[in-house]
């Protein structure tokens, strides 16, 4: 070794002891397969529950919704960048070795999604809709949020994070915005300034979740 | 450049070793983990750990390093792997230190305040205590005094105790708060002795 000659350790010193026992107790990993293929695994799980309820979901009507505005198009672009690039920035935030600033990778497609739908619902003036309709985009938003989000936080759980509120925040939002790009297929309507307000509620609230349990579930397995 | 390839030829004898480590290698990872010691000092030192607080970030890392063994890559270096987890557990230990009271520089501040330096006896009377607080420790049962030495003095999380001593951290939190009440009954009842 290209060190050990040039610092021996005493043997009864505590850095001794603890690498003795870390060393007793070693057992084989695995180590952890590419960043890209375990981004492409997440991304084709969640594509699965959402191509199923495409099945279900008024395809035409989307279409022609999207077609009618743009800003709709870009809004579901936006989105979708932001689920697989959050993805990706959490699951290379649990590599050690990996620039932190990996962390900003979602944040020009964020800056879309958030832009193009303000600006969809500021420019439209819609009506604003109805509490109960508004809290049932909410409800979408979670109830398929916190399973992928739980779906994504084990495969965080194989690396290390070192930051695990930061990866436990991305993953959170990786998982709202893959909701929410979801829920794009069954929303009859315009976006109105309190339901765009409504959804960024749900997603914001995910991501502070995850953001908040990530010390808890990232930390668990290490 | 000899210097250069020298450092290329650690480079690649530290990554191998990790390899065979994550293949189950134990003496390897001896071997590996003793060569990461001085390297680790060398890390944290440049970012500005000292004293006794560079061998709890040592620790600290070697732990870090064995929790996140899966996810070294061999396909990359070793090296900015070690130094990104010490660098960390530096910055960690640094704002440790920092949470501590400070010195304010404060020129009004410094004029108006009291002098609180320390009074005669007081160096003696905080050698006493800390003579009585380490025998106090020393009669712990053994489970009990490791618990109170990592987890209170040196301040380690449970899951960095309960590896570095074998056990539980369901004994290690018992035995924290035995250890605790032990204490705490043992310098109460030395005080009470002293001041009758």
């Amino acid at each position: 070794m290209a060190f050990r000659d040039k610092a021996p350790m005493p043997a009864g010193s505590p850095h001794t002891r603890l690498i003795d026992r870390m060393a007793r107790g070693l057992v084989p990993v695995r180590p952890l397969g590419s960043p890209l293929r375990r981004v492409l695994g997440w991304v084709l799980v969640v594509a699965l529950p959402g191509a199923g309820l495409a099945a279900v979901a008024d395809l035409r009507g989307a279409l022609s919704r999207h077609a009618a505005d743009p800003a709709l198009v870009l809004a579901a672009v936006g989105s979708i960048a932001t689920a697989i690039t959050a993805a990706a920035a959490a699951i290379l935030a649990t590599l050690p070795d990996r620039d932190p600033r990996w962390a900003l990778l979602p944040a020009p497609s964020l800056a879309l999604w958030i832009g193009a739908s303000v600006s969809g619902a500021g420019a439209e003036h819609e009506v604003p809709i109805s509490l109960s309709d508004a809290c049932a985009c909410v409800g979408f938003i979670l109830g398929l949020g916190v399973p992928f989000a739980l779906l994504l936080a084990a495969i965080l759980k194989g690396g290390y994070a070192l930051h695990p509120s930061l990866s436990g925040g991305l993953a959170g939002l990786a998982a709202a915005s893959a909701a929410a790009s979801i829920l794009g297929l069954f929303h009859p309507f315009a976006m109105a300034l309190n339901d765009l307000a409504l959804h960024a509620l749900a997603v914001a609230l995910l991501s502070g979740a995850g953001a908040g349990s990530g010390r808890r579930l990232l930390r668990a397995s290490a | 450049m000899p210097v250069q390839s020298a450092a290329l030829s650690g480079e690649a004898s530290l990554s191998a070793a990790m390899q065979a480590a994550q293949v189950g290698d134990a003496a390897a990872y001896r071997a590996l983990l003793r060569d990461c010691v001085p390297v680790i000092s060398a890390m944290a030192r440049a970012k500005g750990v000292q004293g006794a607080a560079l061998d709890d970030v040592v620790q600290d890392t070697l732990l870090t390093l064995h929790r996140a063994r899966a996810t070294y890559d061999p396909a990359r270096p070793f090296l900015p792997w070690l130094r990104a987890i010490t660098q960390r557990r530096a910055i960690d230990a640094l704002r440790r230190r920092g949470r501590r009271p400070q010195e304010v520089h404060e020129p009004l501040a410094y004029e108006a305040r009291a002098d609180d330096g320390p009074m005669p006896g007081d160096d003696l009377e905080r050698r006493e205590r800390a003579t009585s607080l380490a025998a106090a420790i020393a009669h712990l049962p053994e489970g009990q005094r490791e618990a109170i030495e990592h987890i209170a003095l040196r301040e380690l999380s449970l899951d960095e105790t309960s590896t570095l001593t074998g056990r539980t951290k369901g004994a290690l939190k018992v035995n924290f708060h035995r250890g605790l009440k032990a204490l705490r009954i043992s310098l109460t009842s030395r005080k009470e002795g002293t001041d009758a």
